[in-house]
Formats: structure tokens, C-alpha cells, sequence
């Protein structure tokens, strides 16, 4: 061994940078396969991997190239290449130094997803109508999702911080690689089965399309679609749409987002319910107070008073009608009094019988008992009855004499 | 905590109550009489709202058995 040359790793990545750059083939291709990973760098240059059903390259797009490009390249784009190899000295890596992309039709996992998408759509997974409503207040959430990383720390977090006495029941499921979506089909059914949440969330941290993939899944579909607990999806960043995304209640942008949605800020409640205590206790007295002021205010009131007073005028004056009407009466009773008096003083008059006691005498014949008025009536030597005060002469008529 | 209780239904009535006693378009009877009401329904909600800690549990052995979770 000793006696070979030994290299510096260096000069071995320069020695292959070399071979590659030399090399015919490699040094001017076309490459086609789906884009995966794809990352715009701040500066301008873009770094993705190309792939297909088996093997990936690592692909390099510098500013001056990417900037040319007529379309926006995204996860699952099936592209054609134009470009050269070399290698990045720093990591060993070689890879694909992009001059030039075009798309060719779209990606196989794009396509797949498409597919998917359309049929759940046109089998009522996504429609509006069917999504049910979150419950206020959750007493138990569950979640499937990983049990490491950042989306379960960010979920239980979240909630204990808005909602500490929610309990949390964790299904641990693999998010990607093989069989992930059976874990998480059964995560979700798991819950259903024994009904111990009141919500469920499922999802993961963010990823490449492949590796958010198990959300993709029809079986995962199904299994939020056939829920009867509400389902939250939170599945990569804001950008990514998942198909669990579209089939879920409620889709959040992250798993941060989802622990949000999911239950209220308790101290917010709180507040909102002591500030209903406050105002009931101060709604209340100021009732009472009005009332009170009313009664007061009524009973000082001029209408009010105005009233006593008219009663006790209309009082005055019946007072004053009684008075007067005793008074008429009397005034009628005496009038009739003295009209009647006044009668009875003709009356007496009258009675011719009155008149006896002051000298006069009625005369009347004794043979037909008539009273007689005048001389002429009479004759001679006939008897006459002579009526006094106190008594009858008999009368014979000696003479007649008229009055001259 | 009576299961049937709504935490959401017990604050919307009482958001019913709040109002109609502010308004105080009501008779004093009345009043106190929901006013009662709220006073009950308010310490139901914030009785609710600080009860003891939540429990974090992961679920084993696809549901066979449970044990307590701790984020790291």
C-alpha cells in the first residue's frame, strides 16, 4: 500500500470532475423525468432532483438559465433537460447543470393525483355540503401523525397552551415510506371506533410530494370521508394540497394551524364569560335603579299631581253641587210652601162661609133650598132662611124694594 | 361535569340573556329572573374552563393499550 500514491480527497473529486467534463456524452444531453424538490434559492438559482419510478439526479438551474424559463417548475412536472454533468467539489455530488427546460406533458405522480382528485370529487368526497361543522369546545382531540417531530410537538403545544384541559390522544402512525397510509387510514378509524375525541387531527410537517405522499392516498381519503368525528387536515406548508386536504371538515395551512383551529383560547372564553358576569351584575342594578327612579319620578310627576289635584277640585265642587241642591231644594220646598199657603189663603176667601163671621148672611129659600142673590128672586110673604155665624133665622119677606 | 351541558349553547344563551337585560325592555320580574339564569350559566362556562389539566396519551399496539405521551 505503501507504495501507491496516496490522494487527497480533493484531487479525486477534481480527477472525476475531470473524466465527467471530458466526457462526450456527459458534457451536452438531454435527460427527461419528473421534478421533485424543487427550491428557488433567494439568489436566484434553482435546485431540484429529477426523477423517476427508480433513481434520481441532483439538477442545478442558475439564475442566468432559470430566469429564461417561460413556466413555473413544480413538484411532479415532468420535464425534459438540456445540460451538462460536472461535480460539486465541496460534496462529492455530481449533478445535472441545467441550461434549458421544458415541460413535457405532466408528471406520472401528478397525473395520479389528478386522477384521484377527479374521481373522489365526482364521488361527493370534497362537496361542501357533507363537511361537518367543528365542535366549540372539544373535550378530546386525536391526532395521527408521527411521533417525533415537529408536527406532534407543535399540536400537543399548541393546544395545552389554549385549551389545557382537552385531552389529547395520539395514534403514532409513520407518515412516509411504505404502508403510511394504511397507518393512517387506521389512525382515523381507531377514533371513530371508540368515539373518546370530539375531533381529529391528522397530518404531518412539511416535505417533498413524495413525501407527503401517503396523504395523496385513497385509502386515507376514504378513511377522513367515513369519519364521523370531525376531521382536521394539516398536512406540509400553506402551499401543498393534499387530497386529505380537500376530503377533510377542515383544512389547515400547517399542524400549528390545526391545533389552532381546533380548540378555542381558554383565556379568551374566560374573559368573555366574566365580562358577561360583569355586565349582567350591572345590567341588573341599573334595572332596579330605573324602576326605582320611575316610581319615584311617577309619583312626583305633575300629570300625577295634576290628577290629585283635579280630584280634589271635582271633590270641591260636588262638595258645592250638594250644597247647592240642598239649598234648591229648600228654596223649592218653601216656594211650594208659601204658593200653596197663598192657595189655601184664596181658598179661604172664597168659602163664602168665611164671610159670615163678618156680618153677611146667606140667604136661601126655604121652600126649594136655593141661595138666592137678588131681590128679584124673592117673593112676597115667602120664607126665607137666613144664615148667620152661629146659626138659621126664619124670615118672612114683607117688602121688595129694588135698588134705585 | 353534566355531559349534556354545551359549553357553545350556554354561552349563546347567555349572550341572549346579556342582551335583553342591557336593553331592559323587560319587566323587573323578568329581569331577575334571567338574570338568575345568567349568573348560573356563567359559572357553568367558566367552571368548565378551569377544570384540571388535560391528559396526553399515546395510543400502543394499534389500540390495545395506552400510555402517557411527553413531548421531547
Amino acid at each position: 500500500m505503501s507504495s501507491e500514491r496516496i490522494f487527497t480527497v480533493t484531487e479525486i473529486n477534481n480527477y472525476i470532475k475531470y473524466l465527467i467534463q471530458n466526457d462526450v456524452l456527459l458534457s451536452h444531453l438531454h435527460v427527461k423525468g419528473e421534478i421533485s424538490n424543487f427550491k428557488l434559492h433567494t439568489s436566484g438559482h434553482a435546485y431540484f432532483t429529477l426523477k423517476d419510478a427508480d433513481s434520481r439526479i441532483k439538477c442545478v438551474m442558475f439564475k442566468g438559465n432559470a430566469s429564461k424559463l417561460k413556466f413555473v417548475p413544480e413538484d411532479g412536472c415532468a420535464v425534459i433537460l438540456r445540460g451538462y454533468f460536472s461535480i460539486y467539489e465541496r460534496d462529492g455530488q455530481y449533478q445535472l447543470y441545467v441550461e434549458d427546460m421544458i415541460p413535457e406533458g405532466t408528471g406520472s405522480l401528478y397525473k395520479a393525483y389528478e386522477q384521484l382528485k377527479k374521481r373522489l370529487s365526482a364521488l361527493g368526497y370534497f362537496d361542501e355540503a357533507r363537511k361537518k361543522k367543528l365542535p366549540f369546545l372539544p373535550r378530546a382531540v386525536g391526532v395521527v401523525t408521527s411521533p417525533t417531530g415537529a408536527a406532534v410537538r407543535d399540536i400537543i403545544s399548541i393546544i395545552k397552551r389554549r385549551c389545557s384541559f382537552v385531552d389529547i390522544y395520539l395514534y403514532p402512525v409513520q407518515v412516509q415510506g411504505a404502508g403510511a397510509e394504511n397507518e393512517i387510514a387506521e389512525g382515523i378509524r381507531y377514533f371513530n371506533s371508540g368515539r373518546k375525541v370530539d375531533i381529529v387531527i391528522t397530518g404531518r410537517g412539511g416535505g417533498s410530494i413524495e413525501e407527503l405522499w401517503a396523504f395523496n392516498e385513497e385509502v386515507v381519503a376514504r378513511a377522513i370521508y367515513e369519519s364521523e368525528i370531525p376531521v382536521i387536515s394539516a398536512v406540509g406548508h400553506e402551499t401543498d394540497y393534499t387530497i386529505a386536504d380537500f376530503t377533510a371538515d377542515l383544512r389547515a395551512a400547517t399542524p400549528s394551524a390545526a391545533a389552532e383551529l381546533a380548540v378555542p383560547d381558554k383565556y379568551n372564553l374566560l374573559s368573555k364569560v366574566k365580562q358577561y358576569q360583569y355586565v349582567l351584575n350591572s345590567s341588573i342594578t341599573n334595572c332596579i335603579n330605573n324602576k326605582r327612579v320611575r316610581v319615584e319620578r311617577i309619583s312626583k310627576d305633575n300629570v300625577f299631581r295634576q290628577l290629585e289635584r283635579k280630584i280634589l277640585n271635582m271633590n270641591q265642587t260636588l262638595d258645592a253641587l250638594n250644597k247647592y241642591l240642598d239649598y234648591n231644594m229648600l228654596n223649592i220646598l218653601k216656594g211650594s210652601r208659601n204658593e200653596l199657603d197663598k192657595a189655601s189663603g184664596k181658598l179661604g176667601l172664597l168659602n163664602p162661609e168665611a164671610a159670615l163671621g163678618r156680618g153677611y148672611g146667606i140667604v136661601i129659600r126655604k121652600s126649594d133650598g136655593r141661595l138666592l142673590t137678588s131681590v128679584k128672586e124673592m117673593q112676597l110673604y115667602e120664607e126665607l132662611d137666613i144664615k148667620l155665624k152661629d146659626g138659621t133665622a126664619v124670615m118672612e119677606v114683607k117688602e121688595l124694594h129694588n135698588l134705585p | 361535569m353534566n355531559e349534556n351541558f354545551s359549553f357553545e349553547q350556554a354561552l349563546k344563551r347567555l349572550e341572549e340573556i346579556v342582551e335583553t337585560l342591557e336593553a331592559g325592555n323587560i319587566s323587573l320580574e323578568e329581569s331577575i329572573k334571567i338574570y338568575q339564569e345568567g349568573i348560573t350559566l356563567s359559572k357553568q362556562c367558566s367552571g368548565m374552563l378551569e377544570e384540571a389539566e388535560g391528559k396526553v396519551m399515546a395510543i400502543m399496539n394499534r389500540g390495545e393499550t395506552m400510555e402517557e405521551f411527553n413531548i421531547s
